[in-house]
């Protein structure tokens, strides 16, 4: 039915990319974008291309940013002794939004998984271990997911980063098993990360 | 646990049918190939979400059909719930008090079924899967935490194992059995654990429910072990296997392989048993656990018995009606013929005559 409006399912099928959108959805997203004004169709537009044009990964620590470096690793306010490894962006968020940690940051882009073909190349391991061989860290937190996958690469990390005789912990307790950082209140988030477990 | 209702539709030969089953004995009979192993499946399905005869997705859905749906109202301590589950070609949906589950312990407490069924006893010279999933079925059912366990050792697994095919980096390959190693450990004390608990009572239903004189017992090599003890030795063994399992990209030890021992008299039953013996020790089996449940939740779960009379002799059939008269359970059996539960007691319940699909209730 929708082929024969080529500039409908076309916008359908872009819509339908994005994760937790079926075909339904995207076509009612169509249907609403058709249905709206122009200039705000326009602006969701504009968004999207400013995002993509301005929107870079900060060279040192991996975080999404306008300018390079980013504002969390040129703060001089914030304790540049701790660095806290997440996996994704959005973890980066969860922890700033709980308030509980005020060092920096560094983001993997993912965890070691073999199913889907990520190893220790894939992911910002490398310039994590440069990164502390430069000898102003004195700690690592280890904030990877608690499923399987964050596991296996804390462990991995905790592993890499011990010779270098640096403090390695990992957040203990309130995040249950399983769970991704970024779904997690901020109370648990606050709790987990300063009541953290040395490894 | 009682199923105060169940409603099927287009589930293998049965297109739809609602039932209200009898609080305690509930029997299907008829001749072979309508549909009464059916009934039993269906029921051990809703409440385990497993298959207890392997089965494709396909196979469960009515020839023609595209789903099948299978519905219990249950009660358990009072409480009442409606467990549902649809299948189709692609999955299974399991849904309680109509959402779906995210966590499915809660669930699987509604109706805790334990299955006893002619194949079951082929697992005692079968190879060592069967003996392993007779033992964890029985651990799900006790254990709460064990399921999760289980399921981040399979992901676990699978991770290692593409890793050893891949050509992985021993450092990786090392921090993966690390990692497995940890939750191997408690699958072993786990199951350990349960089958110390249930020896003693396996003894007890094997002479005094099967009327046999041997002493029985399962051989585990975790029993009596701490957990970070277990932890070490299994690091130890993927150490030694390292050089192996590079070679032929698995994983080649660990709680996934391991077997449980079914011994008589000191000797393995696999080799040594009769098959009298063996049709007992599983029975004794299934009753223990039947009993282990109980303690644990206060009341029995729901017994699914298939096909007895092809399986036990006569003499063992009604010892173990003795014991169906004194659980006071809710109980499914199938039957070619009633005359020998008859014989052995049950006389009060629902006789349902399965035929074709469908249910003929003459209740006595
Ligand atoms: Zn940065």
């Amino acid at each position: 039915m929708l082929d024969s409006i080529p500039s409908f399912s076309r916008l359908v099928a872009e819509l339908a990319k994005f994760p937790g959108i079926g075909n339904k959805t995207a076509a009612r997203l169509a249907f609403h974008i058709l249905r709206s004004q122009e200039s705000e169709a326009l602006a969701l537009a504009d968004a999207i291309c400013d995002l993509k044009k301005k929107i870079r990964f900060c060279s040192i620590c991996h975080h999404i940013t306008e300018s390079d470096p980013c504002p969390l690793c040129t703060d001089p306010a914030r304790d540049e002794q701790v660095v806290c490894v997440v996996e994704e962006p959005q973890d980066l968020i969860s922890i700033e939004r709980s308030r509980s940690f005020h060092g920096r940051y560094h983001v993997l882009h993912g965890a070691l998984s073999p199913l889907d073909g990520v190893g220790p190349d894939e992911l910002h391991m490398h310039d994590l271990v440069e990164r502390l061989k430069e000898g102003r860290i004195n700690e690592v937190i280890l904030a990877t997911n608690f499923s399987v996958e964050g596991e296996a690469t804390a462990l991995y990390l905790a592993r890499l980063i011990k010779p270098l005789g640096i403090r390695v912990t990992r957040p203990a307790h309130g995040i249950p098993m399983g769970s991704d950082i970024e779904y997690v209140d901020e109370a648990t988030v606050h709790r987990a990360v300063s009541g953290r477990q040395e490894l | 646990m009682q199923l105060e209702k169940l409603t099927l539709r287009n589930f293998r030969n049965i297109e739809a049918t609602e039932f209200r089953p009898h609080p305690v004995f509930n029997i299907f009979y008829g001749s072979n190939a309508q549909g009464k192993t059916n009934l039993l499946e269906s029921i051990y399905l809703l409440g385990s979400l497993k298959n207890f005869r392997s089965a494709r997705n396909d196979e469960l859905i009515t020839h023609g059909e595209t789903a099948a749906t299978i519905i219990g109202c249950t009660r358990q301590n009072d409480v009442g719930h409606e467990i549902r589950l649809d299948i189709n070609k692609e999955g299974k949906q399991a849904r309680l008090d109509g959402k779906v589950i995210n966590r499915p312990e809660s669930y699987l407490s509604c109706l805790r079924p334990v299955v006893f069924a002619p194949e079951v006893v082929g697992l005692i010279k079968g190879p060592p899967a069967g003996r392993r999933q007779l033992v964890d079925r029985a651990v799900f059912q006790a254990d709460a935490g064990y399921l999760e366990n289980v399921q981040t050792y399979s992901r676990q697994l699978k991770q290692r194992n593409r890793l050893l095919k891949t050509g992985g980096q021993v450092e990786q390959v090392e921090t993966w059995s690390s990692e497995l190693a940890r939750t191997g450990a408690r699958i072993r004390y786990a199951r350990a654990a349960y089958l110390e608990r249930l020896i003693p009572r396996l003894l007890d239903s094997y002479r005094n429910i099967c009327g046999e004189k041997e002493t029985i017992s399962l051989n585990y090599r975790a029993a009596g072990k701490g957990i970070t003890e277990l932890e070490q030795e299994l690091l130890d063994e993927y150490g030694r296997q390292l050089e192996q399992e590079l070679r032929y990209q698995m994983t080649l030890c660990g709680p996934h392989r391991d077997d449980i021992e079914f011994m008589v008299d000191g000797r393995p039953l696999r080799n040594f048993g009769s098959q009298g013996q063996q049709r007992s020790f599983i029975l004794a089996f299934k009753t223990a656990q039947a009993l282990d449940l109980q303690q644990l939740h206060g009341e029995p779960p729901l017994l699914l018995l298939d096909d007895l009379t092809g399986e036990l002799d006569k003499r063992r059939q009604e010892r173990f009606y003795q014991f169906l008269l004194n659980l006071k359970t809710q109980v499914f059996i199938t039957a070619t013929d009633i005359r020998p539960l008859h014989d052995g007691g049950i006389k009060e319940g629902y006789f349902i005559r399965v035929k074709e699909g469908n249910l003929h209730n003459d209740k006595s």
